[in-house]
């Protein structure tokens, strides 16, 4: 089962909360409803546990199943690996070519926040509810 | 209650990345993984230029993202613990990197291989230091995730020794980064003792932390001197 | 190269685990034993050892960790904080890996190919010990019967490894006088023109009180001599509200920390210092009590430039009392300004010179030579005169103290020019003009007192140096002309030197390596026998007959060298942590072993106990020693303290009181009637320039341009200081090149393989830093490569995009780039720049002109 979920509002864009809010009112059952499946093993995303493209569970469950783009996570330039914090200027900085060490893309974690806050509909892992 | 929390003040660093020397040689650096790092970041155009420096570890976060990822994948490799540290257990991370990619900061670093220090791809006598003789946070392996552990090794002795009240305090059982700054920008303590510089800190120098709308509450604070987080 | 860098160091380590073997000499086996010992001392588990740092030129103290036999970790002595270092840098801290580094010298070499140059391939074989120190003891005994002059000894970072007292008197007992440390190649100019003006050097900004530090182009932020205690220092006074202001052309981190940066064209710091003079004295905001009662601003000139005398000899003033010349003594009240008859001479005040001299130098015209707005100009002037409180006391300790809350600092920056000692001068004169010397708050100095420096200098001809110090070449330096040596040795005839050089030995230097114009310092090493100890095999090990492994900072015992501040003072030893690699001899054991084996030692003893002024503890003729002994003896004698407390502690240390602080230097020595006093006017280099000439003219040198000198040897700053002749000549190539120096390398190439600081992010290679604006019009990116193009030659490299930098400068760091076969790929990446900067040094000084050279730039 596979379905295509129109996220395309999940740009690089660092504000994610309004084009969320006009995505989740026509799409929301639908996403939660396969975050659900895949937490209750009815979708199958494997067991391979890893960052790997076209194997791990990872991108099987956001590129393959909800069917975001590449793009909505990743810019097209390599990121350095000794970068920990990334400022966004940073990011910008080393897209645009400064990097050293190329070795991952880089994902604002601003992309995770929409699903992944507290009450999102998927795992939480920001706890947005507690401030 | 104790909670162990760093604040960096930017406005007294002056970029010379001894914290990270300092982080490297205490840690056993795996190099391509750091546990610190600086970044600079220039702004305005010339003459009216400012260059900021911003050292950068892991937050320990009252609620770890990184922590909430491994949790949910069951694997439970990441622990936080009374003190507030959050530490990562090598031998039973799988690598999956689930870690690296919920930390709002990119802090936790996968490690292909443990390389040498030196090209010529033999072990220094540093290097040599057998694993059963190294603090467990230091004996890193291929394929795992690694990050700053506030220098655990250092504050486990004070635990051990009924001595927490002196974290902070006294060089043993301060994060060597903190420890060598050259200009003091950062100061490492209790932020529920009201007496701590790190408290003081927080009042007197409005440090603040950064990226906060992830709502993990990271225990390292910032004097901010501008630049862009 | 014959023998690759792989199997190279296969070789050499092969050999390092045995080469104490084959020694029986009983020193060399009490320095194996004692190796040893500590070895076995070290293996009980966890231990600290208090030290001294000596990766560079602050001398921090460390606490470090011991695991076992390892080097494990590098804290600060938190007991130092007090007299000097509270951190440590990462150079501190990654120090152990100059220690561990696997490409080390672990045997002596020797080579096999006559030919030298940087494209020859040396042809290392190792050699025993007692073979290496034998064929340099034998050349020494043939040059030591022959003239002992043909030697020279270098000495760089070395200098600091061990006392340059050691190697001094080894030069002593030997008879050579050719001992060349490296500070024309650091801040020579800068310690001259303060001779020339005080009479001694150095100087620090009073921290605790100052309001406003103008920094001139210093880095301390990053490196610099005393950068570990003015980092912290600056940082507190700012956080208590002292204003940092930084004139350089690039945006250095310490001006990244300043509260104004002002971006200056190079090399013209001496017309904005008169720009300021100029302003100070038309708004009449001069600490005039200062100036009379401390300095020769009021001796009067005659027309033509020399001061007056009576016929004692004494300086005479214009007494605003009786209204007559007389010397300055109690009751007279000399005149600053006018001008004045005695008999048919006209006379003017010196000051009333330098005001007549600057008037010509308005905000207006400082402005068109340094590129800083006449505006800014102005309001800088005008911060520092409302900072200095002139005329304000502060009580202190119950005494009431001058309260001038004002200090320049400089280093590098103003001093690596052509006119360096003339450029610093002018900053001396505003501090004068501002009465800021010894001043709470103010700049402090060093010991000042009335000097050789502050006569004109006998400009000595034939030279007795091979680098020309104090000869008629470089008339006033008293700090060895290290880059002249190569110079020499090309043409010794051509420079009168009566004798010609056949053997050098360089210990922990790369100079060659690190000199402007540098492809000609490797051509004048190729003309002489030459021996290097050094720990790593650098460009100038590659023009070595016999190169010698040294032990480093951490595996070596020394007396140690340490920072004065204005607050403090301390002694300090450095002892050994580990011998990584089994070497038996450190650089003072091979010395000793030279002595020993030329037949000098107990002449370098005696030489040693007077060197050191040895009289409680002296070292005893007719035995041998090892480092450590001669550690012991320097600590005992100079402190007093047993030497179980320099292994416990590593230093001694003190604060200063208040009357230490500001009472002991100017105060004491220059201030009132009857006192000498502080040169305005440096009417002596009147007295060297006619001696310049004398010179020339009666021996007929030919290779002296007096009017060089003349401009040089000019009593008071001028504006032609601010052109050195790459301004003059080269006005077609638009850019100015600069050099300066990053946190994480040193001159010699030591740092340069060190895993840690090539790790630090951005650490392991430089860059041609270029006005992003510039680039962009030139249609130049980021990592794009670059030509730099001087008079001299060519250097590629990556352009870095900054707005930190003016438009009309490209700015390299000066310490990357290595080439030596002896260096990892990880340790030569970037650009040498010392190639393709032009060489024409400070007269007075021998200064090396770092940072006066035009060039172009292009797309490569």
């Amino acid at each position: 089962m596979k379905k295509q979920i129109k996220i395309m509002g999940l740009g690089l864009i660092i504000g994610l909360s309004v084009p969320l809010i006009a995505w989740c009112e026509d799409d929301a059952l639908d996403l939660a409803d396969t975050a659900e499946a895949i937490r209750d093993g009815k979708i199958d995303v494997g067991k391979d546990y890893s960052m790997h493209k076209n194997k791990g569970r990872y991108h099987l469950i956001h590129s393959e199943t909800l069917g975001m783009e590449c793009e909505a996570c990743h810019v097209s330039k390599k990121y350095a690996a000794d970068y920990l914090l990334v400022s966004k200027a940073e990011e910008e900085n080393r897209a645009a070519g400064h990097g050293k060490r190329p070795k991952a893309d880089v994902v604002d974690r601003g992309v995770c926040l929409g699903c992944h806050k507290t009450n999102g509909v998927a795992h939480t892992f920001f706890q947005t509810a507690d401030k | 209650m104790t909670k162990l929390v760093r604040v960096i003040d930017t406005k007294r660093c002056m970029g010379c990345r001894s914290c990270l020397a300092a982080c490297y040689v205490e840690n056993h650096l795996t190099p391509e993984s750091p546990w610190n790092v600086m970044m600079e970041n220039e702004g305005g155009s010339y003459p009216n230029v400012n260059r900021t420096f911003t050292t950068m570890n892991c937050m320990h976060c009252e609620h770890p993202a990184c922590k909430a990822a491994c949790d949910a994948i069951d694997v439970k490799a990441i622990s936080k613990n009374e003190l507030g540290v959050v530490l990562i257990d090598y031998d039973k991370c799988i690598g999956c990197q689930y870690c690296n990619a919920a930390c709002p900061y990119g802090v936790p670093q996968y490690n292909n291989e443990i390389a040498t220090l030196y090209e010529d791809g033999k072990k220094t006598p540093y290097e040599q230091q057998a694993y059963k003789k190294r603090h467990p946070t230091h004996r890193k392996k291929a394929k795992t995730v690694e990050k700053c552990t506030f220098c655990w090794h250092k504050l486990e002795k004070a635990v051990e020794k009924g001595e927490t009240h002196l974290i902070g305090q006294v060089p043993e059982y301060t994060p060597s980064c903190d420890l060598v700054c050259p200009v003091q920008a950062r100061v490492f303590g209790d932020i529920d003792d009201p007496e701590s510089e790190v408290s003081k800190w927080v009042g007197k120098k409005k440090a603040t932390q950064i990226k906060k709308e992830f709502g993990t509450r990271p225990q390292v604070y910032y004097v901010l001197e501008g630049g862009d987080y | 190269m014959s023998l690759s860098r792989r199997s190279f160091l296969k070789s050499t380590g092969a050999l390092s685990g045995t080469a104490a073997s084959g020694i029986t000499l009983p020193t060399i086996a009490r320095a194996v034993n004692q190796a040893s010992q500590n070895k076995k001392k070290l293996q009980q588990g966890e231990k600290y050892v208090k030290t001294t740092c000596v990766h560079c030129v602050n001398f921090c103290g460390q606490n470090i960790k011991m695991e076992d036999d390892i080097i494990r970790v590098v804290y600060p002595d938190p007991a130092r904080a007090e007299v000097y270092n509270k951190g440590i840098c990462p150079k501190g801290g990654a120090g152990p890996f100059n220690t561990y580094n696997p490409y080390r010298i672990k045997a002596p070499l020797k080579r096999t190919n006559p030919k030298k140059g940087p494209d020859e391939d040396p042809g290392w074989v190792e050699i025993s010990w007692p073979e290496a120190l034998d064929t340099v003891a034998d050349k020494l005994k043939k040059i030591r019967a022959d003239d002992p002059r043909k030697l020279i000894w270098h000495h760089g970072h070395g200098k600091y490894l061990i006392q340059d007292g050691f190697p001094k008197s080894f030069a002593k007992a030997f008879g050579t006088p050719n001992v060349v440390h490296r500070t024309t190649t650091c801040e020579a100019a800068r310690h001259v023109g303060d001779e020339l003006t005080w009479g001694h050097h150095e100087f620090l900004p009073d921290l605790d009180y100052c309001q406003l530090q103008l920094n001139l182009g210093a880095n301390f932020f990053e490196a610099e001599q005393w950068a570990r205690w003015l980092d912290h220092s600056t940082t507190d006074a700012k956080e208590r509200g002292m204003k940092l202001i930084s004139v350089e052309p690039r945006l250095s981190n310490t001006g990244a920390k300043a509260d104004q940066w002002i971006p200056i064209r190079p090399g013209k710091d001496v017309v904005l210092l008169l720009g300021l003079m100029h302003l100070f004295i038309d708004a009449d905001t001069v600490d005039h009590e200062y100036l009379i009662e401390f300095t020769n601003s009021t001796h009067l000139v005659a027309s033509d430039g020399h001061i007056i005398h009576n016929k004692a000899g004494e300086p005479l003033v214009w007494d605003t009392v009786s209204q007559r010349a007389t010397t300055y003594k109690k009751g007279v009240k000399p005149a600053l300004r006018g001008n004045y008859s005695i008999g048919n001479k006209n006379v003017r005040p010196s000051f009333q010179i330098l005001a007549d001299e600057v008037k010509e130098i308005t905000p207006e015209y400082a402005e068109n030579v340094t590129g800083i707005p006449s505006k800014t100009i102005k309001d800088l002037a005008q911060q520092m005169v409302k900072a200095a409180h002139i005329g304000s006391t502060i009580v202190l300790d119950g005494k009431r103290l001058r309260y001038r809350p004002v200090a320049i600092h400089a280093f590098r920056g103003v001093a690596a020019k052509e006119y360096g000692a003339q450029t610093w001068r002018s900053g001396q004169l505003v501090m004068m003009l501002l009465g800021a010397h010894d001043a709470v708050g103010g700049m402090r100095l060093h010991h000042p007192k009335p000097g050789s420096q502050m006569e004109a200098s006998k400009c000595e001809y034939p030279p007795q140096r091979v680098d020309l110090q104090k000869s008629v070449y470089f008339p006033h330096a008293t700090h060895n002309v290290c880059q002249q040596v190569a110079h020499t040795l090309l043409d010794p005839e051509a420079y009168g030197l009566p004798y010609k050089p056949e053997m050098q030995i360089f210990y922990a230097t790369n100079r060659a390596f690190s000199t402007s114009d540098a492809l000609k310092q490797f051509e004048g090493y190729a003309k002489t026998f030459n021996v290097v100890i050094d720990i790593v095999l650098t460009e100038t090990a590659s023009m070595a007959d016999i190169v010698f492994p040294d032990l480093t900072y951490l595996e070596a015992w020394q007396f140690s060298p340490s920072r004065w501040t204005p607050v403090s003072s301390h002694t300090a030893i450095r002892q050994p942590l580990t011998n990584a690699y089994n070497i038996p001899l450190d650089a003072w054991g091979i010395i000793w072993q030279l002595a020993k084996r030329t037949g000098i030692r107990d002449e370098y003893i005696k030489a040693i106990n007077k060197k050191f002024k040895l009289k409680k503890h002296p070292l005893n003729t007719g035995r041998d020693y090892v480092s450590k002994d001669a550690v012991e003896a320097l600590w005992r004698e100079k402190t007093g303290k047993s030497f179980s407390y320099a292994i416990e502690h590593a230093f001694i240390g003190k604060r200063l009181n208040v009357e230490e602080m500001y009472l002991h230097g100017v105060e004491k020595i220059y201030k009132g009637p009857g006192k000498p006093k502080m040169k305005l006017y440096a009417d002596q280099l009147l007295g060297t320039y006619n001696n310049v000439v004398k010179t020339v003219k009666k021996h007929n040198i030919k290779n002296i341009d007096l009017k060089k000198y003349k401009i040089a040897c000019s009593p008071l700053p001028r504006k032609e200081h601010a052109f050195p002749t790459p301004h003059r000549e080269a006005k077609q190539l638009p850019f100015y090149l600069l050099t300066y120096k990053r946190m994480y390398r040193n001159q010699a190439g030591n740092t340069a393989q060190n895993p840690i600081l090539n790790r630090l992010g951005d650490s392991d290679e430089n860059y041609i830093l270029i006005n992003t604006k510039t680039a962009e019009d030139m249609g130049v990116k980021n990592d794009q490569q670059l030509v730099i193009e001087s008079r001299l030659g060519k250097a590629q490299g990556k352009a870095r995009l900054s707005q930190g930098i003016r438009p009309d400068v490209v700015a390299v760091s000066y310490h990357y780039g290595h080439w030596s076969s002896g260096f990892p790929d990880a340790a030569k990446k970037g650009i040498w720049i010392n190639p393709v900067l032009e060489l024409h040094p400070d007269v007075l000084a021998g200064m090396n002109s770092f940072n006066d050279t035009k060039c172009k730039v292009y797309k490569a």
